[in-house]
């Protein structure tokens, strides 16, 4: 009963990108809304990798290798755009980054 | 038996859930960053669960080593005061926020729901244990009528070689007597009819000894077949999580795709061209790779969700998607650097 199958891993999966979504909509702190979509990501590749076990297929495994590819090149991009905004604000709140004007 | 991967699934999950929550939880981001390293950990606990040997050292490598360094660089970078952060007042849109994101969860888990019909594996695995049941039954009734239906087989067989023997005698004696009287037609006459008799009689005993083997054969097979608890295909998905059955099972497949059975696509495709079996790399299959200066063995089959089978098939299957990921993250390294740099 307490034995984990894949409904467990796709339910946790489900509860942690909420969670992240969740983080997403009520936090204006760049930074954190940023962790969130790392979460999300992170939940996301769980999914994948909890497939590729019960088809036992490595191919989702490799899809979550290139999720974390892009989730890096993301915070990469992500962070510079947030060290930006706080040079040209003075605040990583997103609410304050609402003009396309510089 | 205590199973300990279920109560480390168990920890994990409860703190995967905990640090996420704590994650958008926590007001100084410095914080949350910290909580997001202790939910990636109980990911990569997770993903060693999953049997993802790979990508739970990536996840810590690469997640936890390098992605959040970068963020708590950044977050002491910025050295954000305690009234920069934001103020965590109470409003009306966080209520719309939790009941959406609550609604998605209850939208995907009733997405999940049907996907795997857990009721279906069980229900598989039930037929198929009272399946062995019937057929034990069966054998039971069999092999108690075996000694009654074997009497009378025993004893046509036993009839029939004391026929044989005696014919046999018979036949030698006329061909004894017919050698002492060459040419006498009374003799040849028994000799030739005693031999009839002779081949007649082996014919019955053989006719008699095969079917008393028949039987013992047919009784053999209706010996029921062991019950083991395979891997259950139900929707593509497989029940048996253990390691040591999830290795066979990918065993068997990387078999069927070097016989090109089928490929690793799908696992499904119709067969390729029966003459051209799909070339599998040696390192994916565990076959022995030679160099210049004699054998050197790849070091065993490939192991689910280890290194070697993962990185066969980036450099293989995947090459592209893996070539467009490095010029992305160039792209990201170039676009980083100008970004960071520009002064708005």
């Amino acid at each position: 009963m307490f034995d984990p199958t894949l409904i467990h891993y796709l339910i946790l999966a489900a509860t942690t990108f909420c969670l992240g979504v969740l983080g997403v909509m009520i936090r204006r702190n760049a930074i954190t809304l940023f962790m969130c979509i790392e979460l999300m990501l992170n939940s996301v590749n769980l999914t994948f990798v909890a497939f590729s076990k019960y088809r036992v297929d490595v191919d989702g495994h490799i899809f979550s290798f290139f999720v974390m590819a892009v989730a890096a090149a993301e915070a990469a991009v992500g962070l510079a755009i947030i060290l930006n905004l706080f040079r040209h604000k003075r605040s990583v709140n997103v609410d304050e980054a609402n003009s396309m004007k510089l | 038996m205590f199973d300990w991967g279920s109560l480390f699934f168990w920890i994990f999950a409860a703190g995967a859930i905990v640090s996420s929550v704590a994650v958008i939880r926590f007001r100084n981001p410095l914080y949350s960053a910290l909580s997001l390293v202790l939910d990636f950990f109980c990911f990569a606990g997770l993903y060693v669960l999953l049997s993802a040997h790979f990508i739970a050292v990536t996840q810590v490598l690469v997640y936890t080593g390098a992605i959040m360094v970068l963020f708590l660089f950044i977050i002491m970078l910025l050295n954000l005061k305690d009234d920069e952060l934001e103020q965590f007042d109470f409003r009306v849109h966080h209520l719309l926020a939790i009941a959406a994101s609550v609604g998605l969860l209850v939208l995907v888990t009733s997405a999940i729901k049907p996907l795997v019909n857990m009721e279906a594996v069980k229900r598989g695995q039930d037929s198929a244990v009272k399946q062995y049941k019937l057929d034990q039954k069966k054998y039971e009734t069999i092999l108690a009528a075996q000694e009654k239906t074997l009497k009378p087989l025993d004893e046509a067989v036993e009839k029939a070689q004391a026929l044989v023997t005696s014919t046999k005698e018979a036949y030698d004696k006329s061909y004894v007597s017919l050698g002492a009287a060459p040419g006498d037609e009374a003799a040849k006459k028994a000799m030739v009819d005693s031999k009839a008799a002779y081949e007649a009689a082996y014919k019955a005993h053989t006719k008699a000894y095969n079917s008393k083997d028949e039987y013992i054969q047919s009784v053999h097979a209706a010996r029921p077949k062991k019950f083991v608890q395979t891997p259950t295909a139900v929707k593509g998905l497989y029940a048996d999580l253990s390691e040591a059955g999830l290795n066979k099972v990918y065993q068997s497949k990387i078999d069927s795709y070097v016989s090109g059975r089928s490929t690793p696509a799908t696992g499904k495709y119709p067969r390729y061209d029966k003459t051209v079996p799909m070339p599998m790399p040696p390192a994916m299959t565990g076959v022995a790779m030679s160099n210049e200066h004699g054998n050197v063995r790849a070091s065993g089959p490939a192991v689910f969700g280890t290194i070697k089978p993962i990185s066969v098939l980036i450099v293989n299957r995947f090459v592209v998607p893996f070539e467009l990921t490095a010029i992305l993250l160039l792209a990201a390294i170039v676009g980083g650097v100008i970004i960071a740099k520009r002064r708005l």
